[in-house]
């Protein structure tokens, strides 16, 4: 490690990894805060700043930006180097782009909670911010694409595929669905309207999902997997399949969140058909990455990082089948809007993107400190029994909650009367929404074992080290 | 270089991500972006006025569209419930779309009248009086924090160009309208006028 501090620029990717660590905890706890207002109401405080409708998107934010891009600008640009057997394309662009990234998220953190909001889900920031976001994100991709450019290999590696496919896509959903006229300062009004924006605002919000949240964390799995495996990539062409399958099918899939709306029907069957085709290469790559990691059965048995990355791939299967489901017009006629879609965007978020990221933060932290083991391997089996019970109880909670709710709402009594009024569907649900926020509540305590086992790796063993010499 | 492929040539990669993820742009959000022209010619939206635009910002400020929606789906139980369904040329002038993905709270497509501005304070003052179980923040400091007006014109302004018949002699005497209210009232205000330009129309 310490030779190949000099070959490669790792300083800044382990800022960006810390950055990810803190707004991981943070945008998962103000999760778990925004849960807990939902049982307690009293908990809104009577204030302004952290009322439900105001917390919500600074944990979206909090955990899309912070935590998720954070950690996929510190790994991309970290085995973009490695693969590419190269330095960084420029050193200081990279601090350009960790510090611009960072002064956004302050600036979310600010502006949000002071009511500075577009509406528009998963891109709420104001268009002087967006500028701002638009900005940092060229200066990125002029970083990562001219490191690849550098590169002094023949060959361009898997994992680089889906980071630039990242980064090319949400450039131009970002783009397009925050295209606004700005009425003054921090305040302006999208220049589609109604059904029309809706369009754009799911074609982005799906595209989100799709290109950050997955395509992001598949690009930096099919680095991290085989590394921790120590097995080489299962099928280099189920890779390709799964890329290109992805990117085809992904940005058409966005309009099966408008099913049963006002936009044209021919709209919406775009959208449920092609979500039902992206199963395919979702499973595809899924496969892929768990056939990589039982080639070495023998570790499997006993490292819980490699167990967290194959927990990852089971939600990742179970997210990309509950998805398509969802799409389907008698699904998502009982679904739409209820807790049950919450509970799907959580087993991905918590499942397949958490888990993934907690997997790279015990691998990668001690590595880039340049340490070989973790402090204590029982915390760490704690952290993933608490994960687990966490997304469990969590989704459990949520499809009880949703299918519950979802049916009430539809149900009618023989003579064509509504069987429940809307009061009677929130009771209804109460309890299970205590037990949402139980299960976020552990899988947020996961976390803080983890943060203080790293800090515990990361500074203890500096010390025997020091003793060492 | 028309011998490699992707995994070869950075180029390559680039262009064919861009063409092959674009492809939905031109088939699916072009062709209804271009029809605005063709959706207005059906609608019965009627501009909100000034104190409304005003309403429905706060509205936005607040977070309201988080927990509510404004989409009742064309399915028979949600009619019933929620009243007429939708259409597309109902939101014309939303700019932006307020349909939401959440149903927290019941959805408020056509919530305008159906309670009393007297009923609707009290609740936005403090949910738990008429809703015993209701999980809605309460928004006490809508009823103290008094709207200057000072930036009404700019926003209408702003709806105007963007294709909302607002006339000038309205936008001038918009800053007296809004001034002096209340961002509750205000918001009260927006809250009736939901689903009112629509309420005549029963055909489904």
């Amino acid at each position: 490690m310490q030779a190949s501090t000099e070959l490669y620029d790792v300083k800044v990717v382990r800022y960006f990894i810390i950055a990810a660590l803190v707004w991981a905890v943070a945008g998962m706890f103000i999760g778990v805060v925004l849960a807990a207002q939902l049982y307690w109401p009293a908990l809104n405080f009577d204030s302004e700043y952290i009322q439900f409708g105001r917390l919500r998107p600074l944990h979206t934010s909090g955990v899309i930006y912070g935590f998720v891009v954070n950690i996929l600008m510190g790994t991309s640009l970290y085995i973009v180097q490695r693969t590419g057997k190269t330095k960084l394309f420029n050193h200081s662009l990279a601090w350009m782009v960790f510090w611009g990234w960072q002064l956004i998220l302050v600036l979310a953190l600010i502006t949000l909670p002071l009511g500075y909001t577009t509406s528009k889900e998963y891109a709420e920031l104001e268009w002087p911010i967006d500028i701002l976001i638009v900005i940092v994100w060229v200066l990125y991709a002029v970083l990562f694409f001219g490191t690849i450019a550098k590169r002094t290999v023949h060959h361009i590696f898997v994992a680089n595929w889906f980071f630039g496919a990242f980064i090319i896509v949400i450039a131009l959903i970002f783009i397009l669905n925050n295209l606004a006229l700005p009425a003054y300062f921090m305040k302006s009004y999208s220049v589609f309207a109604g059904a029309q924006d809706a369009i754009v605002q799911w074609w982005w919000g799906h595209n989100a999902v799709g290109f950050l949240l997955t395509a992001g964390i598949i690009g930096m799995n099919y680095y991290f997997i085989p590394k921790l495996a120590e097995r080489p990539i299962y099928s280099y062409r189920l890779s390709i399949i799964h890329f290109w399958g992805l990117v085809g099918f992904y940005t058409w899939a966005g309009t099966h969140h408008l099913v049963y709306s006002s936009v044209p029907v021919w709209v919406q069957n775009i959208g449920i058909v092609m979500s039902l085709i992206l199963w395919l290469p979702s499973w595809a790559g899924a496969f892929n990455s768990a056939m990589t990691l039982l080639q070495n059965k023998a570790k499997l048995k006993t490292d819980y990082i490699m167990w967290f990355f194959m927990s990852a791939i089971l939600y990742y299967c179970l997210a990309t089948f509950e998805g398509p489901l969802l799409a389907i017009r008698w699904f998502n006629m009982l679904a739409h809007n209820t807790e049950w879609i919450i509970g799907h965007v959580h087993s991905a978020a918590l499942g397949w993107v958490g888990m993934s990221g907690i997997a790279v933060f015990y691998y990668f932290i001690p590595r880039l400190w340049g340490q070989n083991g973790l402090w204590s391997q029982k915390l760490l089996k704690w952290h993933f029994w608490l994960a687990h019970l966490g997304v469990a109880l969590y989704a459990i909670a949520l499809w009880v909650a949703g299918i519950g709710e979802g049916y009430m709402w539809l149900a009618q009594q023989e003579n064509g009367s509504l069987a429940y009024s809307f009061v009677e569907a929130m009771d209804f649900k109460a309890p299970w929404l205590f037990v949402r926020f139980f299960g976020g509540a552990c899988y947020v305590l996961g976390l803080l074992l983890m943060v203080f086992n790293l800090y515990k790796t990361v500074t203890v063993k500096l010390e025997v080290n020091q003793d060492a010499k | 270089m028309l011998s490699k492929d992707f995994t070869q040539s950075l180029v390559i990669l680039i262009v064919a991500t861009v063409l092959v993820a674009s492809f939905s742009i031109v088939v699916l959000i072009v062709p209804n972006l271009v029809r605005t022209d063709e959706i207005r010619l059906r609608s019965m939206a009627i501009p909100l006025t000034a104190v409304q635009v005003a309403g429905r910002d706060v509205y936005i400020s607040e977070g309201c569209h988080v927990c509510h929606t404004q989409m009742v789906r064309n399915i028979d139980p949600e009619v019933k419930r929620d009243g007429r369904a939708n259409k597309e040329a109902d939101d014309i002038y939303e700019y932006p779309n307020l349909w939401g993905s959440k149903r927290t709270g019941p959805d408020l497509t056509n919530l305008g009248r159906k309670y009393s501005d007297q009923w609707q304070r009290i609740h936005l003052m403090n949910p738990r009086q008429v809703v015993p179980t209701s999980l809605m923040p309460a928004y006490p400091w809508l009823f103290e924090q008094v709207l200057s007006g000072d930036d009404i014109e700019d926003k209408m302004r702003a709806l105007q160009t963007l294709g909302v018949p607002y006339t000038d002699s309205e936008i001038d005497k918009a800053r007296l309208a809004v001034k002096g209210m209340t961002k509750g009232e205000a918001l009260v205000q927006y809250l009736q006028s939901l689903g009112q330009d629509t309420a005549g129309d029963q055909e489904r």
